[in-house]
């Protein structure tokens, strides 16, 4: 073996010296040719794309009819691509609202809140009715805004199992206490699972009234920190518009799902008595989905680097979206 | 194909979710289906091959798209490649090769929704229509390109001069959306494009036999 390594090694310098002499025999002109042959590899262009858009506004109509408040309507025309501050609120439009057994139902303008709207008086969000919005700028518009929405019907949640209290140590905000909550909405049908949970919290002092026992109710109400769902963490979503809690029953077991609340404080020998308030709110799918996506889109600018969110819309000529919503109020109440 | 996984929409993932960031990975479906064909020919001074896919790659996921299927980025639907040799003499061959593919898909912006307005100062967001709702130009290519061979005592020789690119069409490989330098209110869309027209030139030494 050392023999055969000692034949090799000569041919191999021999080799190496051959290249040093030919590397230095390349002239000048030859190595900027192939200097620039292998920076050309390297060269990219850049150049503007032209994409067809329409110079008309676009308009975004917002609604969403709920049982359970005004009805109003928002109208702004969409920002351009090539300026997209360009959009701004609409306030000569004629909004009408309709239903399947032909109501129609004109909007207002509000001028200082910027947006449409039916007197309560007027009209209240019937869940039997089929609704339909039209919008436009003037008479037999052939752009007109349209949609059409159903009313779900509203639900109570129901407890399945005693809520499990416990102390919990967060990086963020030290010991707090968390609740979790073992829930089910039976009753839902598989088409109207979507829905938008609010929970906020009342604590109460336990008093002694002249030998009673009584319970009285201290300090302001506070919002339920939200802290998901371990076992579909997507079905559950926490809206960065306001706080509430958006989510579609279907992806989980409606008969028995886990909800966990956070709140400030430790678990206290005194504190024997609490409850969650809630407004738990069926949505249709338009108002379920346009309310993720619009708070997707408010996260994405935190984000930063994150892949795109799509809009939403149920808008026929146009976008945003008409959806309806009912609401229950009710709470848990728990020792 | 059951159980594909990809990107959420707006939102990172973050290593306060624990040992439950697997579950925060969106989940979905996807569909693809496709036909290849391809002919060749091949004569004493002929090489020519020519084959052509016609494919469709569709995704859906709850968490994306609003829950509605959208076109795969990779879908390009149809693509052809046509390859010929001709032998000219017993020591040179000319090689062309040309090829054709629908643009892939990607999402870009049509507009800009108002959120809110602050100190004077607008908010908006981003309005996109459908996620890979626009598609690259097509891509085409032409390159061409010529061999000569010859032999000696050492070996073989192959010199190969050729010119890649030939149309010197700007194929895009990424679009770049940003916002103007000078007007931050307006979005830009660049196509950016590699390899323009070049020519190329290759030495092959086949020592021995």
């Amino acid at each position: 073996m050392i023999a055969k390594s000692e034949n090799i090694t000569p041919i191999a310098l021999a080799l190496c010296k051959k290249k040093v002499i030919f590397v230095s025999y390349i002239g000048m002109y030859c190595k900027f040719t192939i200097s620039l042959l292998c920076l050309s590899m390297l060269w990219s262009c850049s150049e503007p794309l032209q994409l067809d858009y329409s110079d008309d506004a676009e308009l975004l109509l917002e609604c969403e009819l709920s049982t359970s408040r005004r009805i109003e309507a928002r109208l702004m025309s969409l920002g351009n691509f090539n300026d997209i501050t360009s959009g701004e609120y609409i306030e000569d439009a004629i909004i009408d609202l309709g239903t399947n057994t032909d109501l129609a139902l004109r909007f207002q303008y509000d001028s200082r809140n910027k947006v449409y709207f039916i007197p309560v008086e007027s009209h209240m969000v019937n869940p039997a009715y089929i609704y339909t919005i039209k919008a436009y700028r003037f008479k037999n518009d052939p752009h007109a805004l349209e949609a059409v929405t159903t009313i779900p019907s509203g639900h109570k949640i129901v407890v399945t199992s005693k809520p499990v209290v416990k102390d919990v140590l967060n990086a963020k905000s030290g010991t707090r206490k968390e609740i979790n909550l073992k829930l089910a909405l039976p009753d839902v049908e598989k088409k109207n699972g979507f829905f938008r949970l609010k929970a906020y919290r009342k604590l109460f002092e336990k008093q002694n009234v002249n030998g009673n026992i009584v319970y009285v109710h201290k300090g302001a109400v506070e919002p339920r920190e939200f802290g998901g769902n371990d076992q579909e963490p997507l079905a559950f979503h926490l809206s960065a518009v306001d706080g509430d809690i958006l989510f579609d029953v279907n992806r989980v077991d409606k008969r028995n799902f886990d909800l966990r609340f956070y709140t400030l404080g430790k678990v206290e020998e005194g504190d024997h008595f609490e409850a969650i308030y809630y407004v738990l709110e069926g949505l249709s799918e338009a108002t379920y989905r346009y309310n993720v996506s619009k708070s997707k889109q408010i996260n994405a600018e935190v984000f930063g680097n994150s892949d795109p969110v799509i809009s939403y819309k149920n808008m026929i000529n146009g976008y945003g979206f008409l959806g309806g919503s009912s609401a229950v109020r009710d709470s848990i109440l728990f020792q | 194909m059951d159980n594909i996984i990809s990107l959420g929409e707006g939102e990172v993932l973050s290593l306060e979710d624990g040992d439950n960031w697997q579950k925060r990975i969106p989940r979905g479906t996807g569909k693809s289906y496709g036909a290849e064909t391809t002919f060749n020919l091949t004569g004493k001074t002929i090489n020519f091959e020519f084959n052509a896919t016609y494919g469709n790659a569709t995704r859906q996921f709850e968490d994306l798209n609003n829950g509605k299927p959208y076109l795969y980025k990779y879908d390009r639907t149809f693509m052809t490649n046509t390859a010929l040799s001709l032998k000219l003499g017993g020591k040179s061959e000319m090689n062309v090769f040309f090829t054709y593919q629908k643009g892939s898909s990607t999402s870009i912006p049509t507009g800009g929704i108002f959120e809110r307005e602050e100190n004077g100062q607008k908010y908006l967001y981003p309005v996109f229509e459908g996620k890979n709702n626009f598609r690259f130009p097509d891509f085409i290519r032409l390159d061409a390109g010529f061999t000569f061979v010859g032999t000696n005592k050492i070996g073989a020789h192959k010199i190969f001069i050729g010119i890649y690119n030939i149309l010197n069409r700007k194929n895009p490989v990424y679009l770049d959306i940003s916002r103007n330098n000078f007007n931050l209110n307006v979005y830009e869309v660049s196509k950016v494009s590699i390899f323009p027209v070049l020519p190329s030139i290759s030495y092959t030494l086949i020592i021995g036999k």
